[in-house]
């Protein structure tokens, strides 16, 4: 009954986050997957209730939905954003690629302008030209977030590779 | 213990076990494998189950479920918060615009080449890379899913 209902929860927060967010990227729109999966975990918990279950069989649905939407996330985030798999749809009509010509047609520039627009739409970046980080609550916390998770030059394997290539050893 | 007890405690030990990895280890590696602590969860459900009075099989279940899922979220939010692009670029525009890289450098596509290859995705050398015939299988269960889900790919 307990697996049940969390496979349920899940499947349930799934359908409902995908509905809503009709295809947009997952990050931006976090409070719509929180919301579902407090409202699918809530209406499980209250079916195992209603057969008997308590305060414990509540608690250990919606604290397992958590590992598996987590798990979620992680796979949408990585199907959605993932330049490794963009980059390999790229080579897929078989046409061997040296790295020069990889960048051409993967179009750095017009991925990274697709990123920032993004962030614009979502009020993290301001509208204008120099699209700075905006100033307001949520700006500033998930600045806060990434500094405290990824260290203060951001995320360390990319700041890593960069200080390599500043360095001239970055080269595959 | 009931099942439903065994079931919170181990959820708590899993987002302890992981919580305490990132902190400890994984914040300053590179790495987004945690093999470690995957080994040791795995050993303690097993440990737990046989502890279980009622239905230890269906709390076998969750505990895998439970520890496949958290594993999979926790090495995705790893390679996330250590590779993710949207994150660097936060980082760049947070810093005066005569300060910044070019948002394009944080791409690195040599990393990602790298990658496919530690992948098995792509063959070949510097002159050119094609892809493999398991890149090939991915790269076609990627389109399923995109056009299953209706999701906007951005990467």
């Amino acid at each position: 009954m307990i697996f049940a209902s969390i496979l349920l929860s899940a499947i349930g927060t799934i359908f409902l986050s995908e509905t809503l967010g009709r295809g947009k990227v997952v990050y931006t729109r976090m409070t719509t997957l929180v919301g579902s999966c407090a409202l699918c975990c809530a209406a499980a918990g209250y079916l195992v209730t209603r057969q008997g279950g308590g305060a414990a069989e509540v608690a250990a649905i919606a604290l397992s939905c958590v590992p598996v939407m987590g798990a979620w996330l992680g796979f949408r985030i990585h199907v959605s954003n993932s330049i490794t798999l963009e980059l390999a749809g790229l080579l897929e009509d078989g046409r061997p690629r040296a790295l020069r010509e990889i960048a051409e047609d993967y179009d750095v520039n017009g991925h990274t302008a697709r990123r920032i627009e993004i962030l614009q739409a979502d009020g993290y970046l301001t509208q204008d030209a120099d699209a700075r980080v905006t100033d307001t609550a949520k700006s500033r916390v998930i600045l806060v977030l990434t500094r405290v998770l990824c260290g203060p030059g951001g995320p360390r394997a990319v700041a890593d590779t960069l200080r390599r290539r500043d360095d001239g050893d970055g080269v595959v | 213990m009931v099942l439903s007890h065994a079931i919170v405690v181990y959820d708590l030990v899993v987002l302890a076990a992981l919580g305490l990895d990132f902190v400890l280890v994984s914040r300053r590696s590179t790495a987004v494998i945690p093999r470690v602590p995957a080994v040791l969860l795995a050993v303690l459900l097993g440990v737990l189950v046989p502890t279980v009075t009622d239905r230890p099989v269906e709390f076998a279940a969750i505990g895998a479920l439970v520890l496949a899922g958290a594993l999979f979220g926790y090495a995705n939010f790893l390679a996330f918060v250590k590779r993710g692009i949207t994150f660097s670029i936060l980082v760049n525009h947070a810093r005066p615009p005569n300060a910044r890289r070019p948002d394009g450098d944080f791409i690195t596509l040599e990393e990602r080449i790298a990658e496919m290859r530690g992948h098995g995705w792509v063959s070949g050398d510097t002159a050119g890379w094609t892809l493999t015939a398991s890149g090939r299988r991915v790269v076609r269960v990627r389109r399923a899913i995109l056009r299953a889900l209706h999701i906007e790919a951005v990467g």
